[in-house]
């Protein structure tokens, strides 16, 4: 049995522990609100979007017409900020041969997406990493069955489209 | 003078009472932090970039500057970014849509429009 001096002296030193406590918890989320930033990824929505406007400017009246120039189609199309983005095409036909391959943006987000990729597929997943997961780019990908009209032909195809969103400063 | 037992069970629960203090503190912390201006502000420029980005000319849509994530001082257009002042805070670098076309952004009473042209 414990007298009144000890409890007290018992309670004053309980109180200090908790404060102490208090304290270090308080530095640790200060400092980790202050670092932490909350980020909305939207970057897979923006790549759908773009997916569409690219198909829609390609094959505006049904048809994938590659009997011209084909660097710069997409360009062409008039999307602004192509320079966050990576759009790749590639047209086969229904045998699986390839008629034509193009793209433009930055490819080096196919790069940052072969990472992310070989790092999930180790086991190690990045996603939801605070930090890290918010640079790795949207994605979208999408086969259209188009008619291709390519070399004064005309013939049922395949354009396989690959788009790549990366981050945006904000 | 208090029994070994019950000086157990008083500091117990003066403790559990504190550590609870110390844990609500900290949620509402972190709530405010996710329900944060920027938070908000980042809901509604990246809401409004897609919208811009899968509009067709023509189109226009309103902003309520009373609106669910909170009050709205302005919105507005630069070098294809768009920017949204949420309940005073400014925004610094906006976010970007990559529409083909011409945006703008008018203020009428209660609410800004953004027009696809």
């Amino acid at each position: 049995m414990m007298n009144e001096r000890g409890q007290m002296a018992e309670g004053i030193n309980t109180m200090y522990r908790l404060f102490m406590v208090s304290v270090v918890a308080f530095i640790v989320f200060g400092v980790g609100s202050f670092v932490y930033s909350y980020q909305i990824d939207v970057r897979d929505a923006e790549a759908h979007i773009l997916a569409r406007e690219i198909v829609n400017c390609l094959t505006d009246d049904g048809s994938l017409d590659l009997s011209g120039e084909i660097d710069g189609m997409i360009e062409n199309c008039g999307v602004v900020d192509i320079e966050r983005a990576y759009v790749g095409v590639e047209v086969v036909d229904l045998d699986g041969k390839e008629i034509a391959s193009f793209s433009e943006g930055d490819s080096g987000a196919l790069w940052m997406k072969d990472l992310y990729g070989k790092v999930v597929a180790t086991g190690n997943s990045l996603v939801g990493t605070e930090g890290i997961g918010e640079y790795e780019p949207g994605y979208y990908k999408a086969d259209y069955f188009v008619v291709v009209l390519s070399d004064n032909r005309k013939f049922d195809g395949k354009m396989k489209l690959e788009v790549l969103i990366n981050y945006a400063n904000e | 003078m208090m029994c070994k037992r019950a000086a157990v069970v008083n500091e117990f629960v003066i403790h559990t009472i504190l550590i609870a203090l110390i844990l609500a503190v900290f949620l509402f912390a972190t709530a405010e932090r996710v329900n944060g201006r920027d938070v908000r502000q980042q809901v509604l420029e990246k809401q409004l970039a897609l919208l811009i980005d899968s509009a067709e000319t023509g189109m226009s849509f309103g902003v309520s500057k009373t609106n669910i994530n909170g009050i709205i001082d302005d919105v507005y257009v630069r070098d294809n970014r768009i920017f949204v002042k949420v309940d005073g805070l400014r925004s610094i670098g906006g976010y970007p849509y990559f529409s083909k076309y011409s945006v703008e952004v008018e203020e009428t009473k209660g609410k800004f429009v953004v027009k696809v042209k």
